[in-house]
């Protein structure tokens, strides 16, 4: 019995825990960026910025479904979701650039991040692993 | 030899180390529904032509249509090697109701051109694109872009035979450089340049000799140029172009530059005008408010002469008509009253080199009923949205235009607009737009309903 008991309050303790995960920018190791403010954030997001520092370019993921990490990231950049899918779309249509990759989970993210020259994206802090860099804390 | 293999090792290596995106197709199209009232236009016209009336009435019933508007596929590829990065990017457009069956609407290459992009500071565009003039020009057409069906009047193809849109904005460029830079953390600066040929009057429209049909004919090119500036959400810009406009038809091929048969004669003068167009624009979003504006003037640059000839033209042709038929009839009248008058063979000369004269006056009466005394012109319109919600957008639009060179809109049109937008989906839009438009010189009214809705994919 006590056991369970232990199990259960371990349970909701790491639901709370995961609850409150931080939002984390993430990129790939080859960025030379160490770290970034939130009007570069938002350059890269809106597209208007497409290269890093040492000239490679940047290779945007976001997440496709709605959630805490979504919502924690676009409420950081002052943006709705749509607002920043307009201007993706203003690039596509006049052939100035590309919308980002949507991706459906935040491992798949961390994952495309790491095999990815230039790519930046966001995850929960608990999804971060030592295959990506983390940029910018959001909290 | 060894040169020729030097370079071919060096293009086979280039080649190898290229890299290309796959091939993105995606599009849009919009559709809706329209309503336009009937309306009376009044148009000043010398008496004698018009049954005693120094007014003609041009009355218009109202109609009502279903309409697929505009259906754009783009495809894009993006390419990157050695030498840099390229985009390779094409427009093909179907327009109203388009189907070559029936012969309705048209079939455009919008735009095909190639990207070289060396940093955000300097991309070249090479082929067919729209220029950027302004804020709107680049994206005129891209409808999912826009709330509003009836765009600001000098973009609306809508009123394309009141409104030329050439004469307002630059439609077509084969080059152009662009770019932008940061001048502080929040300020960034951007710019663009283009050059394209002349405007549509001078491309051949048929097959003569080895001109081909889309090749321009005049040795006059269009330039122009934006530079702008950003701020957060905030977009300034200012825009220029130079090119000549082909008024040909009137200053030196008109039946007045080529005989005195009327009593009226002016030599022919140049009719390749020199002209300016300056635009500036202004754009924002703060908070829940949208705010779009632009100005634009067009200017001309005429000799005295050439001034002197346009303020008389219209009354000239029309007195010339007049003078003519009277001629004609005086003679005719003459011959009646006195069948065996020997110096009635003289005047059936006349009248028979007269009548075909007044046919070609007629004609160009007609053509050019409706010129006025002055070429610049004048336009602006701002619209002020508000969303309700992300999905729900209302606006209001003004719209004001001014063009000397045509008696209906020599004094002025206004326009206003309201209209809303719901977008159930990002890529999905549903589309209502309410306008009335008012020239109060020429008792002129439109009122027009449009419901539609505008898809990406």
């Amino acid at each position: 019995m006590k056991s369970l008991f232990f199990i259960v309050i371990l349970f909701v303790f790491g639901l709370l825990v995961n609850s409150n995960a931080q939002v984390v920018v993430i990129a790939n190791k080859s960025v030379p960026e160490s770290v970034i403010n939130k009007s570069k954030l938002e350059d890269i997001y809106k597209l208007s910025t497409n290269k890093w520092k040492n000239g490679d370019k940047i290779v945007v993921f976001d997440l496709k479904t709605e959630g805490k990490t979504r919502t924690a990231f676009y409420g950081f950049m002052g943006k709705s979701p749509d607002e920043l899918k307009k201007t993706w779309m203003r690039l596509q249509l006049t052939g100035e650039g590309n919308a980002p990759k949507s991706l459906s989970s935040e491992y798949e993210i961390v994952d495309m991040v790491a095999s990815t020259n230039g790519a930046i994206g966001y995850v929960s802090a608990d999804k971060v692993n030592a295959n990506v860099k983390v940029l910018l804390t959001i909290k | 030899m060894k040169k020729y293999f030097s370079f071919l090792l060096l293009f086979v290596v280039s080649s190898v180390s290229a890299q290309s995106s796959d091939l993105q197709i995606f599009g849009y199209f919009q559709g809706y529904y329209n309503y336009f009232s009937k309306y009376n236009i009044e148009i000043p016209i010398n008496p004698y032509l018009n049954n005693g009336s120094s007014i003609k009435t041009i009355k218009s019933e109202a109609k009502n249509s279903f309409l697929s508007q505009q259906l754009n596929l783009f495809l894009k590829k993006d390419f990157s090697g050695s030498y840099g990065e390229f985009t390779t990017f094409v427009n093909l457009e179907l327009t109203s109701n388009y189907s070559s069956d029936n012969f309705w609407g048209a079939f455009n290459l919008q735009e095909a051109w190639l990207k070289y992009a060396y940093s955000d500071a300097f991309n070249v565009k090479f082929g067919a694109m729209i220029p950027t003039f302004n804020n709107l020009n680049e994206i005129k057409n891209r409808t999912p872009l826009l709330s509003y069906m009836f765009r600001p009047l000098v973009y609306e193809t809508y009123v394309n035979g009141i409104i030329s849109s050439e004469d307002f904005i630059p439609e077509q460029a084969f080059m152009q450089i662009y770019g932008k830079t940061d001048l502080t953390e929040s300020v960034e600066f951007n710019y663009s340049a283009f050059v394209g040929n002349a405007e549509k009057s001078y491309v051949a429209q048929e097959l003569s000799g080895i001109v081909l049909p889309g090749l321009d004919t005049s040795k006059f090119k269009s330039v122009g140029a934006r530079v702008g500036l950003k701020f957060n959400d905030i977009k300034i810009g200012f825009s220029a172009t130079y090119d000549r406009d082909n008024k040909n038809s009137i200053f030196n091929q008109s039946p007045l530059n080529s005989t005195n048969a009327s009593g009226y004669y002016y030599a022919p003068l140049s009719g390749d005008l020199p002209r300016i167009r300056l635009g500036a624009d202004l754009s924002f979003n703060i908070g829940k408010f949208t705010f779009e504006s632009e100005f634009i003037v067009v200017k001309y640059t005429l000799a005295d002469n050439q001034k002197s000839y346009l303020s008389n033209y219209r009354e000239d042709i029309q007195h010339a008509l007049v003078n003519t038929a009277g001629t004609i009839q005086q003679l005719s009248g003459a011959i009646v009253a006195n069948p065996s008058d020997p110096a009635n063979s003289v005047k059936i000369l006349q009248l028979s080199q007269l009548t075909p004269f007044a046919e070609e006056l007629a004609n160009y009466v007609n053509q050019t009923s409706l010129v006025g005394k002055e070429l610049d012109k004048l336009f602006y319109y701002a619209m002020l949205g508000y969303n309700v919600t992300d999905d729900l957008q209302v606006y209001g639009m003004y719209c004001y235009l001014q063009d000397k060179f045509d008696v209906r809109l020599e004094d002025k049109l206004d326009f206003y607009s309201i209209g809303a937008t719901w977008a159930p989906l990002p890529t999905v839009s549903i589309k209502g737009q309410y306008s009335h438009q008012n020239i109060k010189v020429r008792n002129y009214n439109l009122n027009a309903l449009l419901l539609g809705f505008s898809v990406y994919f």
